[in-house]
């Protein structure tokens, strides 16, 4: 009887959580397939979906070029910090060096900064740099947020593998480049996928530093450009579309997830035990 | 393929000196085997001559050439670590072949040596695997393979067999004397299990906190170690140490008073700068093995057995002879004896090692052997 009990418990416990968890997407797909005032009536399946919400988030404004946008900036961000961090947490993780601990708990410090307190700054680096208005401001300035936690994570995995690996290539011949790609880079993977792919979400998300970097309609990112819509007056918050925009932006994520989900969860455990 | 030489090596990590002042000279197709307890530098000797790490002063020499400043990569050397050290993500035959293609080796010269090396491994059937496919004599056969395969002219073992269970190290350890026929390279061992040493060396070179205590063959670290530390280390169970009084010296010859009202006079001379008299008290050190049951009327020790360990070939009794000392007496396995027993032990007087207690040197023995 009680382990009856239990599984009852255990499943309905978790059933409330997987509602609280996918309500919200759930609901922004059915709005997206609402118009006008239908958005009021609560209908759990709607009557007949209005698919043209879909075609006109691509019609009104230039939504495929924010969407290539986005795909460019988390991208470029994405291979640049983890070229510059798996690069670093060689030297950080592996060299012996005065003062390692100290740059490293700096680095720590730094991304506790919250992002507001640095907008006023890197704005006026980016505009010194010419890079307003320009896809490449938004990836440096996405590098800079993400690396401290790149370099930390890949530093933490880094300091894991074993001394005795390096020195056979060492003694193999192997320079310093040839045992960070061909001995550490393949025994990283799972740590790379894990920190990459939040680095990718985080820059896919990102909203302050693409609206303040930004300026013109061509040079959105998703997430401004999904603020920033407008109805037929403006008066009216085009919630349809917006939730259509919306589903459209996270089907690539929870692609990407989905993808990445078995290296996601043996990365995340890589260590833990010896194997 | 090479000679190997320490000159006035130094090793400090921080303000810790771990090696002081090693000299040492290795001959060409020499088996080396240094051993000493963990912490002794042993394996650092190793790494020093590897180029894993750098000297603090001295020179190194391999073959003709002072490899001190020189890369790893450079000294034509290959290294077999405890760990194995194999490349997870490859199979046996990249882990073999990795230190060629890193070299540039043409392809088919690269074919050819890992198969040679597989050949010699019997790995062959193996090349598809990866490590974590392997048993561990078999991880340790694919470490040794990516060694071969450089062609290096010296060897060097870091603990190779200590990974392995005890069937498997006696396995692997004929695998290597084995190895050490066929390659005819100098090779140099690192470990702490003196059978090892004893049973694979030409040379064994004994350490203890960073300084060389005794470098020669085997045998002549068993009948003649230098003091009392080489004597302990080397042979299995270790040798005893039982205090005695000089009643007398006479020339090269001197007597010593034992518990029980014996004496027994010994072939021996001091050690060179060694003053002792009569009063003075030594250490004669006896292998178990050289004390024998023998009639109570020539007995030199008499006392109840405390303990008896039946190793099946080999009994292993602890007896105690008086002046709150007990010695370990190997018997024969067929031999009859249980705790409480008294016995009346003998020893040849060739069989015994007398030490200066102060410096622990060994007296010089004037024997046969």
């Amino acid at each position: 009887m009680r382990n009856v009990k239990q599984k009852v418990l255990i499943y309905s416990l978790s059933l409330v959580i997987i509602i609280v968890c996918v309500f919200p997407f759930y609901w922004a797909v059915v709005s997206s397939l609402k118009s006008g005032t239908d958005l009021f009536k609560v209908e759990f399946i709607p009557g007949n979906p209005a698919w043209r919400n879909y075609l006109e988030i691509f019609k009104e404004q230039p939504f495929g070029r924010n969407i290539f946008n986005s795909v460019v900036v988390a991208v470029g961000t994405v291979s640049l910090a983890l070229f510059l961090a798996v690069t670093a947490s060689y030297a950080l993780g592996r060299v012996a060096f005065r003062g390692r601990t100290a740059l490293l708990v700096t680095i720590l410090a730094v991304s506790m900064f919250p992002q507001v307190a640095v907008l006023s700054g890197m704005f006026e680096l980016i505009r010194a740099m010419g890079l307003y208005n320009n896809l490449l401001g938004l990836i440096l300035s996405y590098m800079i947020i993400t690396l401290p936690f790149t370099v930390w994570i890949m530093t933490t995995f880094m300091k894991q593998l074993p001394k005795e690996i390096e020195e056979a290539a060492i003694i193999d011949g192997a320079n310093t480049w040839e045992i960070c790609t061909k001995i550490f880079l393949p025994l990283l993977w799972p740590a790379l996928v894990t920190t990459g792919l939040l680095a990718f979400i985080a820059a896919w998300n990102e909203f302050l530093f693409a609206l303040t970097f930004t300026i013109e309609e061509k040079a959105r990112t998703v997430p401004v450009a999904i603020a920033l819509m407008t109805g037929a007056s403006e008066y009216e918050l085009p919630w349809g579309k917006i939730m259509a925009a919306s589903v459209v932006v996270t089907l690539p994520l929870i692609t990407l997830v989905l993808i990445f989900q078995r290296r996601i969860v043996s990365g995340l455990t890589a260590g833990a035990v010896k194997g | 393929m090479a000679k190997v030489i320490f000159k006035d090596v130094k090793k400090s990590f921080g303000k810790v000196e771990v090696i002081h002042n090693a000299n040492l000279e290795i001959e060409d197709n020499e088996f080396t085997v240094f051993v000493g307890p963990s912490g002794c530098g042993k394996s650092t000797m190793l790494r020093l001559l590897s180029g894993l790490e750098d000297v603090t002063s001295g020179q190194i020499f391999i073959g003709d050439q002072d490899v001190t400043k020189l890369q790893p990569a450079k000294r034509k050397i290959a290294m077999v670590f405890q760990s194995y050290a194999l490349y997870p993500h490859m199979t046996v035959y990249e882990n073999i072949a990795f230190g060629l293609r890193i070299t540039k080796y043409r392809k088919d010269e690269i074919h050819r040596r890992v198969m040679h090396a597989a050949e010699i491994l019997q790995l062959n059937h193996l090349l598809d695997r990866q490590p974590k496919q392997l048993s561990g004599g078999q991880r340790q056969r694919v470490a040794i393979g990516r060694a071969i395969i450089r062609d290096p002219h010296v060897f060097l073992f870091d603990e190779p067999l200590s990974n392995l269970d005890a069937s498997l190290r006696v396995q692997m350890r004929m695998q290597i004397a084995k190895l050490k026929e066929e390659l005819k390279t100098t090779m140099i061992y690192v470990t702490h299990d003196q059978t090892e040493a004893m049973t694979l060396a030409d040379k064994i070179v004994v350490l203890k906190d960073g300084n060389i205590e005794q470098v020669g063959k085997p045998l002549e670290l068993y009948h003649h170690p230098r003091n009392k530390f080489v004597a302990s280390f080397i042979g299995s169970p270790k040798m005893n140490f039982i205090e005695a009084r000089i009643s007398k010296i006479v020339g090269e010859e001197v007597t010593l008073d034992l518990p029980h009202d014996k004496n027994i006079v010994l072939p021996v001379s001091l050690p060179q700068g060694i003053k002792l008299e009569a009063g003075n008290t030594v250490d004669i050190g006896i292998r178990p093995e050289h004390i024998t049951i023998c009639d109570p009327k020539k007995a030199l020790f008499t006392g109840d057995v405390q303990m008896v360990e039946h190793l099946g070939s080999e009994i292993l009794a602890y007896v105690k002879i008086g002046w709150g000392q007990q010695v370990l007496v190997r018997l024969n396995g067929e031999s009859i004896v249980k705790i409480g027993d008294h016995l009346t032990l003998c020893v040849e007087p060739n069989d015994c090692h007398l030490f200066d207690p102060k410096s622990e040197l060994s007296f010089e023995r004037h024997s046969k052997r």
